[in-house]
């Protein structure tokens, strides 16, 4: 399909994803064009449930950004989001849904270019991937 | 035209790296609402352009805390902050000082109880080391070089020719423990500041080859043995302790050559290197040195600033009292904060 | 939909005049939208005192501020207590110069953006809800568990700035580890004089209660409601209702045993302090016999931790300056990084002292009475060169293995604290600023964390004392209810919550009046059981709302509307 600017919702953290969002702002980083950022307090604040939602009401991936392991400000946030993302990985693979669609990425507070690099690459995945197959298109 | 205004104070923070803005956020807890001067037009000091060094998982450089507390002074409506400001004259009159400050052409006549000095420290000059290269070959960096690299390219690149390195040296002690230049201090951070940053060079680069040139490792943080072990480990990162003395360019090929031992063979064999990275040693911040002179400061053995007696009202907080990291800076900057606080409220 | 204000932030300009047209005739033809107004810098105490008049005269009931990212603006609403007639938590900020203008390539798409951004902020705003703070009166009274060094020395600064405190002990007499040190390493003081004095100083103090030999029983409460049972030496039970705690247990050692370990002349670090406090020049004594040879086997222990290296060089001084001694200290690296070690180790090198680098483990063996130490010196670097030096010693000086207290796991069990990857008191999490322990309002230093020299130990007690001063100095905790809330009559009883809870917030009280799960035949006015968030110790990060099974937990600031809306799945 051309054209195709894949719907990536990234979930960001008011401790790292999100500062590093301004951050590549402040660095006239480009962004791709269909990304919604989503505000948390915590990574660990984002349920499975979203996820999942985020997929059946049409975006063609999810970025959960959380902080590194021993670096959470709440602790253990971020690991809880690493769980649940394995829970929700194993749902997908029951119904054939492509886990590569959902992903976890580690950041800290100033990973500007990171967040830029990663949903630059994302937004290439999924234009291989192709759009949602969830999506009813007729 | 100048502008003259008139303030008072009870405390005067002169320097916004992480000790200044660590201590002017402690004091708003306590309801004291302090004011904190920078030089430079943007805050956070040193530290502010350092990149998370993280791999797989957190390597507690702090960088990341840097950035944090630094986007809390700007919300924190307590702290009156001056910055491209500098002082031009301060001087004790009784129990209060009188300081004259300059921002750009508004001149500030302060009356403050207390005055905390957190001007930091500069990176050792590594010109100096004139054998070493440093400002004649581009590929010879320092580790601050190599970390704003990091955090606003966050790409690693040779600077000669825009190309990713493929060997890469890392020279420790420049500019300390060093009797040549008379610098007989160890400058505490680079061993784990160096480790860290390849680490975080290997996660995004893993078929870098480094070579790890040293004399003795320090530790840091309460992390650090698994931390060296994994260093250690490591095929990827060869520790030499050696020091070579000189670097030497090929023009022909771009390289930098250095005369290295072979542990295995005993033979001194000349390796080619594409980047070298000094990791320099701290020195006194340069804008220091007036303000020891009018708040008639002494300077530490290594020409540091020498904590002075608590009465007198001055306090000397963070790296320019002597070489610390930024989780030391920050314990350090926390117990000043409490000696301000007593000195104000007349306890002990 | 409430009625909605919008203030344009301009940043000084920043944002583009033609966006700023577009954008009006846009918000024109919102109905909801009371009124659109422009800023130059919003943050300004003048524009804040003109968005409050304005505010008072067109009573809207939700805000939208268009402009940079919400850090900029939330503290100005929020925290600094401005005449803002809303509640605060009613404001939302459309982030559209980081996230939207400065990221995107082209601009006709960037505007595109920018305005779903304000649509979306306005859908946002009308889901708001107030949410009010409240007040937590604190006493100052702190109870200080452990009375080594850090202990001491924050008792007596918490005291002297007017705090109750209780200290209490483990065992009878105070001091911890200091008091077996002779000599410091920087100063010419003896620690004994010294640390006398501060304890004699402590005991003098009628502000600080001291309970030793006594132990923590058990623990109860949140920050400004502790209870805490301590057992004293006597068998006395007294319970105690501090209002923040200290924690500054300390750690243990353990001695290398077996074999030649066990060989008298293989004495620790602690043993040889004693023997130098006790000997007179000329030279030392061992069991009568002159002492000529002591050799320092280091880092086959405890490789991150200074302390060895620092009094390994401070008695080596001692022995080879002043008491005609051939020391040799035998380390993995020479650990130079604390103030002043650079220049010592200098100094003992140029009175004789030898060090040996090495990779491989020493071998000790017994040789006619002495010990002899076998090392392979790694200072050639040629591996086959290398040399192995036999060192003849009347006396090794082993380090003991630095470890935490076999107590710890239970002690933090009772504290609910959490335990680091080698067994100390909390994760090595740069965020917690050394001195922050996982629960609001307990508060951890000193050796029960990672043990370190008495100039560091003393930096974290004061860094400590005031966080303990700062959160005591206001007589009370004010918080937002940004919070954790269960709805009871949803609870199971999973007590998935309170283990899942970092902070240890949750607990499970009898304060329900219904419950879903009700079975008939149960009388009215059963009180049930459900878990309740304290909200003084809430942290507002959210886990339990993701975990509760029956989703009976809402985070107040960020319930699940909020995150659809954001999502874009709210239609």
């Amino acid at each position: 399909m051309a054209n195709f600017e894949p719907k990536i919702i990234a979930f960001c953290c008011d401790q790292s994803g999100y500062p590093s969002a301004d951050m590549a702002g402040a660095l006239r980083l480009n962004l791709p064009k269909n990304v919604q950022i989503v505000r948390v307090p915590c990574a660990g604040r984002v349920e499975a449930l979203y996820l999942l939602k985020a997929l059946e009401k049409g975006a063609d991936g999810v970025i959960l950004f959380a902080c590194y392991e021993d670096n959470c400000q709440y602790l253990r946030g971020n690991l809880r989001a690493k769980g649940r993302l394995s829970y929700v990985h194993r749902l997908m693979e029951k119904i054939g849904l492509e886990k590569e669609r959902i992903e976890i990425c580690y950041l800290a507070t100033n990973s500007g270019v990171k967040l830029a690099e990663t949903l630059e690459r994302k937004s290439k995945e999924l234009k291989r991937l192709g759009p949602n197959p969830c999506v009813d298109r007729r | 035209m100048t502008l003259t205004n008139m303030l008072e104070k009870e405390v005067l923070i002169i320097g916004s790296g992480i000790a200044g803005i660590t201590i002017a956020l402690e004091l708003t807890q306590w309801g004291i609402p302090p004011l904190l001067i920078e030089r430079n037009s943007s805050i956070g000091g040193l530290a502010s352009i350092f990149c998370c060094k993280a791999s797989e998982s957190c390597n507690k450089c702090f960088a990341c805390v840097v950035d944090k507390r630094v986007s809390e002074v700007y919300q924190n409506k307590k702290i009156q902050l001056l910055t491209q400001t500098e002082v031009s004259r301060i001087r004790r009159n009784e129990k209060k000082f009188e300081a004259t400050l300059k921002k750009g052409r508004e001149l500030y006549h302060l009356r403050t109880n207390a005055i905390v000095v957190a001007a930091g420290i500069d990176p050792y000059d590594a010109t100096q080391k004139g054998e070493y290269g440093y400002g004649r070959y581009p590929d010879v960096i320092t580790a601050k070089d190599l970390d704003e690299m990091l955090r606003y390219k966050g790409k690693l690149i040779r600077p000669s020719n825009g190309e990713l390195p493929g060997r890469i040296a890392f020279f420790q002690c420049v500019g300390s423990r060093d009797e040549s230049i008379g610098n007989l201090y160890c400058s505490q951070v680079c061993c784990a500041y160096a480790l860290r940053l390849i680490k975080a060079i290997h996660y995004q680069y893993p078929l870098i080859e480094v070579s790890f040139f040293y004399m003795d490792i320090q530790p840091a943080g309460s992390s650090f043995e698994s931390f060296l072990n994994s260093c250690r480990e490591d095929r990827r990162i060869r520790f030499i302790r050696s020091l070579p003395s000189k670097i030497y360019f090929s023009p022909a090929s771009n390289l930098l050559k250095v005369r290295v031992p072979d542990p295995q063979t005993g033979d001194v064999a000349e390796e080619a290197f594409d980047l070298v990275v000094l990791s320099v040693g701290m020195v006194l911040n340069k804008g220091a040195k007036s303000l020891v002179q009018w708040l008639a400061l002494n300077y530490t053995e290594d020409g540091f600033i020498e904590s002075p007696p608590l009465q007198k009202g001055v306090f000397v907080a963070g790296a320019c009292s002597g070489p610390k990291d930024i989780d030391r800076t920050i314990l350090h900057s926390k117990h000043i904060a409490l000696e301000v606080y007593q000195f104000l409220k007349g306890i002990n | 939909m409430a009625r909605i204000g919008i203030f344009i932030d301009t940043l000084k300009g920043t944002l583009p005049s033609s966006f700023r047209d577009q954008l009006r005739s846009t918000l024109r033809e919102i109905p909801e939208v009371a009124f659109s107004a422009e800023e130059e810098e919003l943050v300004s105490s003048e524009a804040l005192e003109r968005m409050s008049k304005l505010l008072e005269r067109e009573k809207v009931e939700r805000v939208v501020v268009v402009g940079g990212s919400p850090k900029i603006y939330e503290t100005s609403f929020q925290k600094w207590g401005l005449p803002l007639p809303l509640n605060s938590y009613l404001f939302t900020v459309a982030n559209i110069r980081e996230q939207v203008l400065w990221s995107s390539m082209d601009e006709k798409e960037a505007f595109e953006k920018a305005k779903r951004t304000i649509l979306k902020a306005l859908r946002i705003a009308s889901s708001l809800k107030p949410i009010e703070s409240q007040t937590l009166p604190l006493k100052p009274e702190v109870l200080i568990l452990g009375g080594g060094l850090s202990g001491i020395s924050i008792a007596s600064t918490l005291a002297k700035a007017g705090i109750q405190v209780f200290l209490v002990e483990k065992e009878k007499t105070l001091g911890g580890k200091t008091t077996e040190l002779w000599k410091f390493y920087n100063k010419e003081v003896e620690v004994k004089g010294w640390l006398e004095q501060k304890i004699s100083e402590l005991r003098q103090n009628p502000r600080i209660s001291l309970l030793a030999p006594a132990q923590l029983k058990y623990l109860r409460g949140h920050l400004g409601r502790f209870q805490a049972t301590v057992l004293t030496g006597k068998g006395e039970e007294m319970t105690l209702t501090p209002h923040v705690i200290v924690v500054t247990t300390g750690y243990r050692v353990e001695r290398k045993r077996g074999g030649i370990y066990d060989h008298k002349r293989v004495i620790t670090l602690s043993e040889m302090e004693k023997l130098l406090s006790e000997t007179h020049p000329p030279f030392p004594l061992f069991e009568g016999k002159r002492v000529e040879t002591v050799t320092y086997l280091l880092d086959e222990t405890n490789e991150d931790i200074k302390l060895d290296a620092i009094n390994a060089l401070k008695q080596s001084l001692i022995l080879q300056g002043s008491l005609k001694c051939q020391v040799t200290i035998l380390c993995k690296e020479v650990k130079v990084s604390s103030e002043g070690m650079e220049r010592l180790y200098r100094k003992a090198r140029g009175l004789g002292v030898l060090f040996v680098k090495y990779e491989e483990s020493p071998r000790l063996s017994l040789v006619d009475g002495q010990i002899q130490v076998e090392v392979k010196d790694t200072s050639i670097l040629h591996k086959e060169d290398q040399w192995t030096i036999s060192i003849l010693s009347d006396l090794v000086v082993l380090p003991e293995t630095i470890l935490p207290h076999q107590e710890l796991n239970e002690l933090s069990a009772l504290l609910k604290l959490h335990l680091g990857k080698r067994g100390f008191l909390m994760e090595d999490n740069p965020q917690l600023l050394r001195v922050r322990s996982n629960r609001r309002g307990i508060f951890v230093a000193g050796g029960c964390r990672f043990p370190q020299e008495i100039s560091e130990t003393l930096f974290e007690a004061d860094a400590l004392a005031q966080e303990v001063l700062a959160l005591l100095s206001k007589g009370a905790y004010t918080y937002d209810l940004s919070v954790a809330e269960v709805d009871p009559k949803k609870c199971a009883l999973c007590y998935t919550c309170p283990r899942v809870c970092p902070h240890s917030a949750i607990t499970v009280e009898k304060y329900a009046e219904k419950n879903v799960y009700l079975t008939y035949g149960i009388p009215q006015n059963t009180q049930w059981g459900a878990a309740k968030v304290d909200p003084a110790s809430c942290f507002g990060c959210g886990i339990c709302v993701g975990e509760c099974p029956a989703r009976a937990i809402t985070l107040r600031h960020y319930p699940d509307e909020l995150i659809y809306i954001q999502m874009g799945v709210d239609g």
